[in-house]
């Protein structure tokens, strides 16, 4: 059996078109929703609010640099946010979910990246290329991740909605795992050497693979670049002694026995 | 995208327990420890409309204690307690419920102490630092998840956002108890609880009557929002004997935030005056002494209606506002805190108030304002169930076999739910729920074979009812374009409204300088009980206004026994409270009675009478 | 005042959802992160401001007699028994204050269940749980019952 080469289909030079438009349309969503609705001004106007309830005895005058460092080791690539719901049997399958869907989203994006622009090609095979290894790992932890975050969906957890029922929110999580899902069909088809089967689902897979990434501007997935960039201000708010809730006890009155 | 109904209407969840607690408020809380302790063997369950770790009144928390005795130091004997409430409520109180809460509400602060409920401290005496002569301070931030952490290590389990809307009685005997109907408010399940035996611990009535605030400020009601009278509406429903349901309560606040004026006045010593510097009170106590006698008018303290009655004197004349000076009280950082510390412990909304406001309590007075009139039975004021009292000194018609039980056999009441039985706050209503649990307990040790047979047929009825607002609203929306005008349904909310209109218009609230006479009040009937028919017209969107639709349907049914309750005393008993225009004084001869009614849900009747009140206090 | 949630920190854990007496706070299908679908039945009893693990939710207080600017929030430490508030004016001034809330561990409180059951008789006197020893006099209090003629009346 010999597998497809896909780029009968898709050229590799179309292929990096492709690439680039999903790469554009994410910046231009990004751009629309934060700039042009005013997000990014309410965002400042927010922050001035919150800085206006004066300091606090928590400063600790850090660096900015090392607060940086510090958020986006603890926070964004360990998804350190998560932990604080102190519930642990919430915590640990939202955290593990989180994680699942960031470091599987980086590793599929840097393979993709690297397979419109150095391999270059949509091609499956060989399954024993590095490239191939890592998206499919990232594909796999992506699609691990987006099913377990259909059942730790809070809507589905505290609202008691059902599984089923389907909210514009889902609209992210639900275009991600589908595109997934046509990932590793796309993988199949082209590994079986069915030359029809490979067009059609190519055909499916483009604009599915692509949804995610237009649909910045109407989806949750700008979130993914806020969250950080609101933990980092937040900590280097509170380094320079600012915060909006009172200072922490001093004491405890919780008596030891 | 998509949006598929997520109604589940098909669940049925079927619960047998040998208590069912409904409400885990305080004093549900207080029958479900109590419960635990005598009958541990037996199984108990509490079903709680929202969550048990802040459900009901002391959401916020509390910054007092206001009924506690003291009795270890000398400071206050139970029959100084039944004196100062039977004098507060104008003499129409139950002596014996009184004395029993009296006796036992030390025991439950200590317990609360040793559970670790922050109790302030004199440091001169060594006593716990009084508020008042029955009232001590807390730390009181987290008294509920305190309390609610005993309840639900006593219980077998506590069914959170499950809200009872029907009790049920035995197909055999309909004067006898056999459970309760809801639904969890979450995923729509329909709950049947078969119980063979159920304290109520339900909450008493807010927005019964229109609020001064009507947008946002709606919600700034003093008692809370989401308290809406089941205590009440789930015993008159079966049958159950209920007195007081006049009696409703006006409280003198911190305008808009409600903000409690008992530290301010009792610990802080402030003084209130009217817009001219005036101590008001002084001024119109002749009239009051004419108006209803020197017994009331000069009785030590003076009767909350009655300093409510002289406050409305004064706004009536123009000599508002009513000011509360706070500025002259905090003369030290301490009474500052303590200040501050009042309104952050249990009414964070008027600490909000101050600082949108720019007022700083050291240096700028506060308004004072009363409030619209609600409908409960443990603060000042005692509507409620009637209900056997203790077997030790109850007097021989108060008494029926067993502590706190209904005229409903195996139906108990306890905390707002119990009538003639004010002035227990917070301590008191879970002593009441200790108390009423013991003798649900000695209950069933008596009645060891009763197995309660429900109606499967009603059980059917009640559910096709229960759900009906969904169908509503789901099959009405067709007709309309959009939004929520219907010739067919009416939202709950539009429902609240009308109930406040006709009850402020009508039955005595502030529209009314809280007055009405018998043309009102039956026209305020003919006009309720087209409401209560279009009951059956709500229309809820989905779950949330499921429950917002049957906190209507309770409120409605209070709503009524107020107003015929109203009718039926041809008297002004509490001004100050409320007034009737047409008998406008105290009338010790005719009136110093109870007024009784139970709702008969065979005929479908209301029977009014009277019962008579003893004193077993001298 | 009612509450309002911060779009900016709420991470859609549901907390609120749980815990609000009112049953107002759920989850906005649009967003998937909680807000106040009812603001007229709000009591600002804080419940979801203290326990929200994100402190995403504030306070602004109704709009029927609350000017804008202000604030009131807080720090519920339940591990240190502690609540801390901060008030801020609408014309900037601050103040802080700490209370505390609890002198036990929390989940300390012994069941009813565990204490050794009451002796038989017990239940037929009007004694409750722990008393009198928790009454901290040597006696329950009672009346002497009225005489039975007294206590007859015709109703």
């Amino acid at each position: 059996m010999v597998a497809v080469n896909i780029n009968m289909f898709l050229p590799a030079s179309y292929f990096r078109l492709y690439v680039l438009i999903l790469v554009l349309g994410a910046v231009l969503g990004i751009l629309y929703d934060a700039v042009g609705r005013g997000k990014l001004k309410a965002y400042r106007h927010e922050r001035e609010w919150k800085r206006s309830f004066g300091g606090t005895a928590g400063e600790t005058h850090a660096s900015h640099a090392s607060v940086i460092t510090r958020v986006l080791i603890r926070n964004i690539l360990f998804s350190g946010e998560i932990a604080s719901c102190r519930e642990a049997n919430i915590d640990r399958p939202r955290r593990a979910a989180h994680l699942l869907l960031f470091w599987g989203f980086i590793i599929s994006a840097l393979s993709m990246l690297l397979k419109a622009f150095v391999y270059p090609t949509l091609n499956a095979s060989p399954l024993t290329n590095p490239l191939e290894i890592s998206t499919n790992t990232g594909n796999a932890m992506l699609l691990l991740g987006g099913l377990l975050m259909l059942f730790m969906r809070v809507n589905v957890r505290s609202e008691k909605d059902s599984m089923f029922r389907l909210i514009r929110a889902d609209m992210f999580l639900f275009s991600v795992i589908l595109a997934i899902i046509f990932q590793f069909i796309l993988e199949f088809v082209d590994l079986s050497g069915s030359l029809l089967a490979t067009e059609i689902v190519l055909i499916l897979y483009l604009p599915v693979t692509a949804f995610p990434f237009l649909s910045m501007a109407w989806s949750k997935f700008p979130h993914i670049v806020y969250k950080p960039i609101y933990a980092m201000h937040r900590e280097i708010d509170a380094a320079d002694g600012y915060s909006h809730l009172p200072n922490p006890s001093k004491v405890s009155f919780i008596k030891e026995d | 995208m998509i949006s598929l109904s997520y109604r589940r209407t098909g669940s049925v969840k079927h619960v047998d327990c040998d208590i069912l607690i409904v409400g885990g408020g305080f004093a549900g809380c207080g029958a479900a420890y109590e419960a635990g302790y005598w009958g541990r063997d037996l199984r108990i369950v509490i079903a709680e409309k929202a969550n048990i770790e802040r459900s009901g009144a002391v959401a916020h928390g509390l910054s007092a204690i206001n009924c506690y005795m003291g009795m270890r130091w000398n400071e206050n004997m139970p029959e100084d307690f039944v004196r100062y409430a039977r004098n507060d409520l104008m003499g129409l109180v139950r002596e014996d419920l009184l004395f029993d809460i009296a006796r036992h509400v030390d025991a439950t602060v200590h317990m609360f102490e040793e559970w670790g409920l922050p109790i302030m401290y004199n440091k001169e005496t060594g006593h716990y630092q009084r508020e008042g002569r029955w009232q001590i301070m807390i730390h009181g931030e987290s008294y509920k998840p305190i309390i609610a952490e005993a309840a639900k290590k006593s219980v077998d389990e506590v069914y959170n956002r499950v809200m009872i809307t029907h009790l049920l009685t035995d197909m055999q005997n309909p004067r006898r108890i056999a459970g309760a109907v809801g639904l969890d408010v979450r995923d729509g399940t329909f709950y049947v609880f078969r119980a063979r035996a159920v304290i109520v611990c339900a909450g008493g009535a807010s927005h019964i009557y229109r609020p001064r605030s009507v947008g946002e400020g709606a919600g700034r009601t003093w008692y809370p929002p989401w308290n809406n009278g089941s205590a009440y509406a789930l015993l008159m429903q079966v049958g159950a004997d209920m007195i007081q349901m006049e009696n409703r309560i006006v409280v003198t606040r911190f305008k808009d935030g409600y903000g409690p004026v008992g530290a301010w006045f009792l610990m802080l010593k402030s003084v209130a005056t009217n817009a001219y510097g005036e101590e008001y009170e002084k001024t119109h106590i002749d009239d009051l002494r004419a108006y209803v006698g020197t017994k009331y008018a000069d009785a030590k303290p003076m009767p909350t209606c009655l300093r409510n009655h002289l406050m409305l004197e004064e706004i009536k004349a123009g000599k508002g506002p009513i000011y509360i000076h706070t500025e002259r009280s905090l003369d030290t950082p301490e009474k500052e805190e303590l200040g501050w510390e009042d309104f952050l412990d249990m009414t964070i909304g008027q600490a909000v108030l101050w600082a949108s406001q720019n007022i700083d309590p050291k240096t700028d007075p506060s308004e004072l304002s009363m409030s619209e009139p609600y409908v409960m039975g443990s603060h000042a004021v005692c509507a409620g169930a009637w209900v056997s009292g203790p077997e030790d000194l109850a007097p021989a018609d108060y008494v029926w076999g067993y502590n706190r039980m209904t005229t409903v056999e195996g139906l108990f009441g306890a905390g707002d739910t119990v009538g003639g039985s004010p002035h227990k706050f917070s301590s008191g209503s879970f002593t009441e729920g200790r108390l009423a649990a013991k003798a649900a307990v000695k209950y069933l040790k008596d009645h060891p074979d009763y197995r309660p047979q429900i109606n499967t047929a009603k059980i059917e009825a009640l559910r096709e009812e229960l759900y009906r607002p969904l169908e509503n609203y789901e099959v009405g929306k067709h007709v309309i374009v959009k939004g929520s005008v219907s010739p067919f349904f009416i939202t709950p909310k539009q429902g609240l409204q009308r109930l406040e209109k006709i009850m402020d218009e009508y039955c005595g609230g502030v529209g009314s300088y809280y007055t009405t006479n018998e043309k009102l009040l039956e026209k305020g009937l003919s006009l309720l009980l087209m409401l209560k028919e279009d009951l059956r017209n709500v229309g809820s969107e989905d779950l949330h206004q499921l429950q917002r639709a049957w906190e209507l349907n309770h409120r409605v049914w209070v709503a009524e026994a107020v107003i015929r309750h109203t009718l039926y005393r041809k008297e002004t008993r509490w001004p100050g409270y409320y007034y009737r225009a047409d008998y406008p004084h105290v009338d010790e001869t005719n009136w110093h009675v109870f007024v009784n009614s139970r709702y008969n849900p065979s005929t479908d009747q209301w029977e009014m009478s009277t019962r008579h009140v003893h004193h077993i206090v001298p | 005042m009612p509450t309002f949630v911060y779009m900016t920190m709420c991470d859609g854990c549901g907390k609120c959802v749980e815990l609000c007496p009112s049953d107002i706070m759920h989850i906005d299908p649009v967003n998937r992160r909680a807000y106040n679908v009812e603001p007229d039945m709000c009591w600002e009893c804080y419940t979801c401001v203290k326990y929200c693990p994100e402190h995403a939710i504030d306070v602004r207080g109704y709009a029927d007699f609350a000017p804008l600017g202000h604030g009131v929030t807080v720090l519920r430490e339940p591990e240190k028994g502690a609540v801390s508030w901060k008030i801020k004016y609408r014309d900037g001034r601050i103040k802080e204050f700490t209370f505390p809330i609890r002198t036990t561990k929390w989940g300390s409180i012994k069941s009813p269940r565990d204490y050794p059951a009451p002796r038989e008789d017990l239940i037929h006197t009007q004694l409750l749980s722990h008393e009198p020893e928790y009454l901290k006099v040597e006696k329950l209090p009672t009346l002497p019952l009225l005489s039975k003629e007294a206590s007859r009346v015709k109703n």
